[in-house]
Order: C-alpha cells, then structure tokens, then sequence
C-alpha cells in the first residue's frame, strides 16, 4: 500500500515502538512514499487490484533497492572469509561463530534483518573439538542471534545428515527457547538417523523448533535450497527478488460463479500480478545498483543468477467456501470432496498461469516464478477473511489423520514453500517415535513441510515464525517488545484464533 | 467346486462376523510403540475396581452402545490412517476374547504393510489363541497382581503368569503393565515376580501405573480412594524393578 505522510509522525510519536522499530518502519514508509506509478510504471488497473486487496504487495515498497530474501552461502565464508569486513577464513569456533554474526549484520532483506542464518550444523561441525565447550559457544551464539536479530524471520537450517553440530544446536534450542534463529531441519527418511529424528522432535516439542522439509522433494524442485524466513526454499547463493500475494477469498468474494472465478477473475489477476513482480525485479535490477554495488555479489555469498521471486496466494478455504455456498453446498473446505476439487481447480489454473508466464531474471528456476503458500500477515481487514496459504481455517479442522491427508494433495502445487503447523499434546514427549511416524507418513503422502509444537507452551508458531505467548501478551498491553513480531502475531491471533489450534492428542 | 451347506454357512459366518467397537482412537501414542491406531472393543472377562474404561465391560448386550464393524468396515478406516502410522493395537475391553475376528482381521491388516498388537489383561485360553498368537506383532500385557486377584478384578480367575511366560518366550510381549493400588494385592511382591521374569528381557518394558480416581465412577471412587500409592512408594517400586534387573522401567502417574 501507498504509504500516507502522516504515517511519519505517527510513527515517530508511536508509545509501544523502540527506537530500532520506528527506524525500520520510517524507512518502509519512505519507500512507499515514493510513487509506484513513475517509479515502477505501475498502471491504474494494477494501482485498483492493491487498493481493492485483491493483491497483496505486503507492504514491500515501491523504491524497492534489495531483493526480499537472500540466502548468501556462508560456506564461502570459512573458505575464503571476507575482504569487504577484513575477516581472514576462520580457523577455529570462535572465528567462525564470530564472523557468522558480524556478516548477518550486513545481510540485507525486506525485513533489514537476515532472513537465513545458514545451514548451521554444516558450517560448525568441522570447528568441533571439544563438545562440552563447544556447546557453551553454541548457545551463546545462538542466544546472540535472538538478541540481536529481534525478528522471527531469520531462520537457520540442520540436516539431513546427523552431525555432532547439529546435536549441539538442538541441545543449546532445548535450553534457550527463544523464537529466534528459527530452525529446519532437512529430513530425508534414508539419510537422516532415527535418533536424530528422535532429538529433533522432542526439541520441536520443547521449543517449538525444529521444523520438518522434505528435504527430497524440496531438491527435486528447488535443487540445492536453504530455508528462510518462514518456510521458504529458496537456492543457495541466491534468494527472492519479491513476494506478492492473491488474497483468493477476496477475489472469489468479487466473482459470482465458478466459471468467472476461474476463466475471469484468476486470469486477469495473475496476468496483473505478473505485470508487477517484472516491474520490481526490473527495477532491483537495472535500476537500484544492488547487485553492483553488495560485497555478497562481489564475493560469491549470492549470484544474481541464483534469484527468483515468489508468486504466493492466501485465502484458498475462502475462496472454496465461497464457491462452496454459490453451489448451494452445505460443506465446508477441509472436510468437502467438492471443496478439494475446486481447491484443485483454482490452484492448477495458477500453476498453469506461472508455467506459462516468462519472468524475468530468473534463470535459476527455468524462467518462471515459483508458486508460494504464503502464512499471511495482518495487513487490512482483507486478511481477516483470508486464511494462511491453503490452510482449513481454525475451528474446521477435521481430526489429525483426515487433515494431513487433505491438506497433502496441495503441497505438490508450492515448490518455493508451503506448510502445515500441528499443536501436539504433553504425551507425545514420551513416546516421540510416533510424532517421528506421522512426520515420515506426512512426507510420504507428499507433504513438503511440517511443524510441531506443544499446546501449552509459552513459545507457539503462529503461521510460520514464533512469538512468545507473554511477549504477545505485552504488546496487547501496549508495551514495548523487543520482537515486532510479538506485534504480527497478535494481529494474527486477533484474526485468526490460531492460539487455539486443535491440540492433537 | 461346490460346498456343503455347513460349509457354506460357515463361510458366510466369516465374511458377516463382526466386532463389537466401543471406540476407535486414529492416533495414539500411548499403546505400543510409535503412532498406532486404538481399537476398543467391548466387552471383558473381568471386573477392575479401576478400571478406566467401565463402560466397554458389559458384553455386548441390549444396553451396551458398541459398533458392529465387519472386517471390510474395519479395514476402510484403517486403510485411511494407515499412512501415518506403524500398525493397530486392538484393546478393551478384553481383545482376546474375539480371536477368531481378531485372527483374520490381522491377517489383512498385515497386508497393508502394518503391525498387529493386542493389549490384554492376560486371562485368556491358550488353546483358543493358537491361530492368533503367530499373526500378532507383540502384546501389551497386564499383570493385575499376585494375589488377592478377586478382589481387584471381582472375578474368580486364574494366574496368568504362565500366558506371559509363554509369550515372552515367543518374543512378543512389547511391554508389560502393574497398575499400582495399596493393600488390595500385595505391590511389593507383585513387582519383585514381574521384575524376575522380565529381567532377562532387555527390549521388554515394565510400566508402573499409579492407580488415579481422575474419570472414574462414584462407586469407584470409593473403592480406590485411600488406596493411592504416594509418590515416593511409587519411586521405590520403580527402584524395586531396576534392582532386579530390569532394564526399561517407567512409572506413570
Ligand atoms: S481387565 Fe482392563 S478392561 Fe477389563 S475390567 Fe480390568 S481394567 Fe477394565
């Protein structure tokens, strides 16, 4: 959205804001101040479709001068270090840990904090010499992180191989519980030991972290891939130029039958999406100097080539139901055959558009964009009506078994990221082999992603990042918060109950 | 070929038998190892002053509220959790007592590529479980107690120390359960024979249930109230089992 002027004082005269937030924020605003039109050859059709939220630019600006996401490959760092920031290759723990975390501070994004932390068992296990000290340097890394990258969407990854790193980071998450970095684990039934498995698990089940990836599929698809910021594959090396959205609740709600929703409405708001997404990344390209003038690209942590950017939609249960109720159907989408098949529907007409649709700048994923289930944020009321990715509003969910097996047929359509988030009760902690079961059953079903947690934790997912129970309680109450997104999860919360998923027992 | 008509009744009998189903559980996590679909049948051969589920103890009758499910039936639910999970655990409820059900059933359900278990209080006929015994995976077994049985299960019956020993020779038993109440059998010996049988049994798994009144009926209540092992009484029956020799112990409360 455009930003108004008086966003500035407001802004700046914020109670509930720290200093480093309203700094963040002055910046968006200035980067939507400027105007889409002159700036980005935006045209009126494509200004209405963000005014009537029928597309989401998720507040990305309009001045756009780095890419979304980027997932630099650190392993260029212990190679050959960094002579941008004068860092030799490190030779022991220290220097690596310590140089990790001064090149996170010079990792841009949309959020301005890194949004990928790196495949962390990877880049430490060759340092490990001692562990019961090496562990202590590991937590505190990790606690460095969280205090210093105040935003969930920085996320590390571990696996598919059971490291002695990866132990050791899955011990120091278990002691920290912190919502930040936070942490995949890349799962391949055959290469990933079942005792490992095991500690992932009861980690997950602890603190909330770590999440499951086929690591397979996501290969399959994505080729070598790290996962950022929410649930994101994104290349190696490389990352995301932007993220738009189609709020597909709000557009089904505009459309009077199936056939307008899929031969009209569909249609036309991809093709305007497209238009938009060539626009930003044409402008991060020729025109912002990003690639020109960032050390990363000079160095080999990112090549522009490794870019894509991610077509995403949210709202896909209320489009369905939409449909559902023009159809006289009295089902609802989660527990309706007939609800699959129009999800089906609608997600194969999108497909088929991106398949069909030449993007530019992105070579690495054949010239095209890569469909996205994206978790939502509380942006406009639009939202409300808008439930995460293709997710069964909460209160619809069908029993465990029933909801995986329904919500697995639409992960085949997301290969840039989709995933489903499952709150699980006390008992599962003494018998983790099962929650290990329905990960693998998941995997096998097609699943590319899922995430466990405890109900009653105090840390709790809320569509892809964590917030803390009592962080989100603080800013209900207008205190200032370290983690803005103790801020979104309220918002997300107030709009979609997900405190209170169904616990699974 | 054509069959005689007792044969063919017969063969009728076996595609129509059924099982009466209190209730099926499509996850749990608490009945053998992994994720396992629960099975609840009605119907039991004893009488449990604790029992937690009172209501799958009537056998089948006008008043009980059971699911009648044919093997086909059964198997089409199975079928949709069997993805996500390792296998069945069929319980009660006594499961024992519809072997011939239980025998063909797991011969299908094999066939899905999953595992059979049976959770039994132990009172069966060993003769009656020939054809079952080999298709079952493993067996959660319960040993009520040692003495004083009548007065825990109110039935006149049996030792069934001898079922176990017969199983555990086998290899099928996955673990082994005492729910543990005061004065009405005798803990402490109960533990000690439990713990010499198990003991040479590594894989074997011994859990010590503090009996509780949470979802119990009035009655019971009465009955078991007062009767509540304290924590440290518990600890030292867990330590009980260790010193004999067994490996894997846990005591829930
Ligand atoms: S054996 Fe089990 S099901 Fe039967 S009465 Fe006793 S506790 Fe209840």
């Amino acid at each position: 959205m455009k930003a108004k002027q008086s966003e500035i004082l407001e802004t700046i005269k914020s109670k509930n804001l720290n200093y480093q937030q309203k700094h963040h924020i002055l910046a968006n605003i200035a980067e939507r101040i400027v105007d889409p039109m002159e700036v980005l050859h935006y045209t009126t059709e494509e200004m209405q479709t963000i005014e009537n939220s029928m597309i989401c630019d998720l507040n990305e600006g309009y001045g756009v001068y780095r890419p979304r996401y980027i997932v630099p490959d650190y392993a260029v760092f212990s190679e050959k270090g960094c002579k941008y920031l004068e860092l030799e290759p490190p030779t022991d723990i220290d220097e690596l840990l310590d140089g990790l975390l001064i090149l996170y501070s010079h990792v841009p994004s949309i959020t301005s904090f890194p949004v990928f932390v790196g495949q962390l068992d990877q880049l430490i296990e060759p340092f490990i010499t001692n562990e019961d000290e090496d562990y202590i340097k590991i937590k505190r890394f990790l606690n460095h992180i969280d205090k210093t990258v105040p935003d969930s969407f920085c996320h590390g990854n571990i696996g598919p191989k059971a490291t002695r790193a990866g132990a050791l980071i899955l011990k120091a998450v278990m002691a920290l519980k912190n919502p930040t970095p936070n942490l995949t684990i890349k799962y391949n039934q055959d290469i990933t030991e079942r005792e490992f498995a095991r500690l992932a698990v009861k980690a997950a089940l602890l603190a909330a972290k770590p999440s499951f990836s086929n690591d397979l599929g996501y290969i399959k698809d994505v080729g070598e891939h790290g996962i950022v910021s929410c649930y994101n594959a994104l290349p190696i090396g490389g990352g995301a130029y932007t993220l738009l959205r189609l709020r597909l609740g709000t557009i089904a709600k505009s459309c009077d039958s199936r056939e307008g929703l899929i031969k009209e409405a569909l249609p036309y708001l991809s093709k305007t999406m497209f238009s938009m997404m060539d626009k930003r990344i044409q402008f991060i390209v020729e025109e912002s100097n990003f690639f020109e003038s960032s050390f990363l690209e000079k160095e080999g942590f990112i090549n522009s080539e490794n870019f894509t950017a991610m077509f995403a939609i949210v709202g896909l249960a209320e489009a369905v139901n939409h449909i559902l109720e023009i159809e006289n159907k009295d089902e609802k989408f989660g527990q309706s055959d007939d609800g699959d098949k129009i999800a089906h529907e609608i997600l194969s007409t999108l497909e088929q558009a991106v398949n069909n649709h030449k993007a530019p700048y992105c070579e690495r994923t054949n010239n095209h964009y890569l469909l996205h289930a994206q978790v939502g944020a509380s942006l406009s009321q639009a939202d409300k009506e808008n439930t995460p990715a293709h997710r069964i509003p909460v209160g619809d969910e069908p029993i465990l078994p029933l909801h995986l097996t329904q919500s697995a047929q639409f992960h085949q359509y997301f290969p840039s990221g989709v995933g489903d988030l499952f709150a699980f009760d006390q008992t599962y902690l003494n018998n983790l082999d099962a929650v290990v079961d329905i990960i693998e059953g998941a995997f096998n079903q097609g699943y590319r992603y899922i995430t466990t947690y405890l109900q009653d934790s105090d840390l709790i997912r809320v569509t892809g990042y964590l917030v803390k129970r009592s962080e989100v309680e603080k800013a209900r109450a207008n205190e200032v918060v370290l983690r803005n997104t103790a801020m979104l999860g309220m918002g997300t919360d107030d709009n979609a109950n997900v405190f209170n998923r169904r616990t699974r027992t | 070929m054509y069959l005689t008509e007792g044969q063919e009744r017969k063969s009728m009998e076996i595609q129509e038998i059924t099982l009466p189903v209190n209730e099926i559980i499509p996850f749990s996590n608490v009945d053998g190892r992994g994720n396992r679909t629960s099975i609840f049948v009605q119907g039991c051969n004893l009488n449990c002053v604790y029992c937690h589920n009172p209501e799958t103890i009537k056998l089948p009758c006008e008043e009980t509220q059971e699911t009648n499910y044919t093997i086909k039936e059964l198997l089409s639910i199975i079928k949709k959790y069997g993805p996500y999970i390792r296998g069945i655990t069929v319980s009660g409820g006594e499961a024992t007592l519809y072997s011939t059900y239980l025998t063909q059933l797991f011969g299908e359900v094999k066939k899905l590529g999953l595992t059979c278990y049976i959770d039994t209080n132990g009172l069966f006929n060993l003769e009656k479980m020939e054809a079952l015994i080999p298709i079952t995976d493993k067996f959660l077994f319960d040993i009520k107690g040692i003495n004083n049985l009548e007065k825990v299960t109110r039935k006149k019956q049996v030792n069934s120390f001898d079922n176990l020993e017969y199983l555990l020779k086998l290899n099928k038993v996955e673990e082994v359960r005492t729910v543990c109440i005061n004065e009405y059998i005798d803990l402490e010996s109960t533990v000690k024979e439990v713990s010499m049988r198990l003991r040479k049994y590594d894989d074997v798994i011994y859990k010590l249930i503090r009996v509780h009144h949470r979802g119990l009926t009035l009655n019971q209540k009465e009955l078991v109230q007062g009767f509540v092992p304290s924590t440290k009484e518990m600890v030292h029956l867990e330590n009980l089992a260790k010193s004999i020799g067994v490996k894997n112990v846990m005591s829930i409360f």
